[in-house]
């Protein structure tokens, strides 16, 4: 929630891609970290049964794929719709199974 | 253009590396992790199995105990105590002829006394109350006592100050008994001499005979073989002592079993 707002209001005054990627890269350390904590912790069950190693996943996926697409973002709007016509199914389909993933995730948690 | 080819070419290969590296990353965690529980797992299970060995082994010893305790009052004591009522009921009979013998009370006393001894012996298997009330120096002389096939010879040295907690000393006399009786039965030893030493820090009970005596390796190997009762019993009481227990062979057959206090007293 705290990062939607910060991207909305970043955007307001302009594109900045160096806290876009910072933030993503933060969102990536803290998965493995925490994806590393669940592997040590989880002594008798498996970690897959939790909810929250599927929205960890869902979260890592998303932000360690898209970071390089982030790097090249100014770029990417700077040139014609060919740059965004090959790299915009790509976002799509990471968007796609980031949903997926984090559907499970929440599936999990409620059931 | 041949540069935007390129960097369009870049974007899509570095985001399909990363992809496929996250995902790599979460399987062999994944993969691990299950590895890493199932091992876990089957360790718990075997746990399990083993505690559960245990229990079994507790209650097949309860039971035989209670076998052993029936057998000598049914063998032992019933077949006198009805002889003896037979022998009161005739007495009965000639009191009322008025023609008793001397012989025949003299007969009845001595199954009294056998009676007496039996009930004695069924006791002391089911509860050494011996232990609860003279401790364990006085319970092993007083079982040393009625060994009549041996020759016995029995000392001590006690740190009055220590008090052993009951669960040791009850276990131990049951250890001693054991080795003793497994001397007894397959050792055809002529004399016997036990030491006890009880300090602060450990209880060291050393049993010499002159039997044809085992090196620790072969009690190892009997212990692992056997399935009776009295080794398992041997072992089990020790691994619960935390003790240790050596045979020798050389230069004379020996016993020594060490019970660290320290350990039982933190317990």
């Amino acid at each position: 929630m705290i990062v939607s707002l910060y991207y909305f209001f970043l955007e307001m005054w302009g594109i900045n891609t160096v806290p876009s990627i910072i933030s993503k890269l933060v969102m990536v350390f803290f998965g493995v970290y925490s994806l590393n904590y669940q592997y040590k912790s989880k002594q008798f069950d498996l970690m897959t049964s939790d909810y929250f190693f599927w929205i960890n996943t869902a979260i890592l996926l998303y932000n360690g794929c898209t970071m390089y697409i982030s790097i090249f973002e100014v770029f990417i709007r700077d040139k014609d719709d060919l740059v965004l016509y090959y790299t915009w199914p790509f976002q799509l389909i990471i968007t796609i199974l980031f949903n997926l993933i984090l559907t499970k995730g929440i599936w999990k948690m409620i059931r | 253009m041949e540069n935007d080819s390129l960097i369009i070419l870049s974007i899509l290969s570095g985001t399909l590396f990363t992809f496929v590296l996250i995902l790599t990353i979460v399987l062999v965690v994944v993969k691990y992790q299950r590895n890493k529980v199932n091992n876990e797992n089957k360790h718990k299970e075997a746990i399990k199995n083993k505690e559960l060995e245990l229990l079994k082994r507790v209650i097949e010893t309860q039971e035989t105990e209670r076998e052993k305790i029936a057998a000598n009052i049914h063998d032992e004591i019933h077949p006198l105590l009805v002889t003896l009522k037979w022998s009161l009921e005739q007495e009965l009979l000639e009191l009322k002829k008025k023609v008793i013998e001397n012989k025949f009370v003299a007969n009845q006393l001595q199954m009294a006394t056998t009676i007496i001894d039996n009930l004695h012996t069924a006791t002391r298997d089911l509860s050494p109350r011996v232990i609860y009330k003279f401790g364990l120096v006085r319970a092993i002389n007083s079982f040393l006592i009625n060994i009549e096939e041996l020759e016995v010879n029995y000392e001590y040295s006690e740190d009055k100050t220590v008090i052993l907690p009951e669960i040791v000393s009850l276990n131990l006399y049951r250890i001693f008994l054991e080795l003793i009786n497994n001397i007894r039965k397959h050792e055809d030893a002529k004399s016997l001499d036990v030491f006890i030493s009880i300090t602060q820090v450990e209880i060291l009970l050393t049993i010499k005979h002159t039997g044809a005596g085992m090196s620790k390796e072969e009690f190892d190997q009997y212990a692992a073989q056997s399935k009776g009762i009295g080794l398992n019993s041997i072992i089990s009481r020790v691994k619960l002592l935390g003790a240790s227990l050596d045979f020798k062979r050389e230069p004379a057959p020996e016993i020594v079993l060490a019970v660290p206090l320290i350990h039982a007293r933190e317990d």
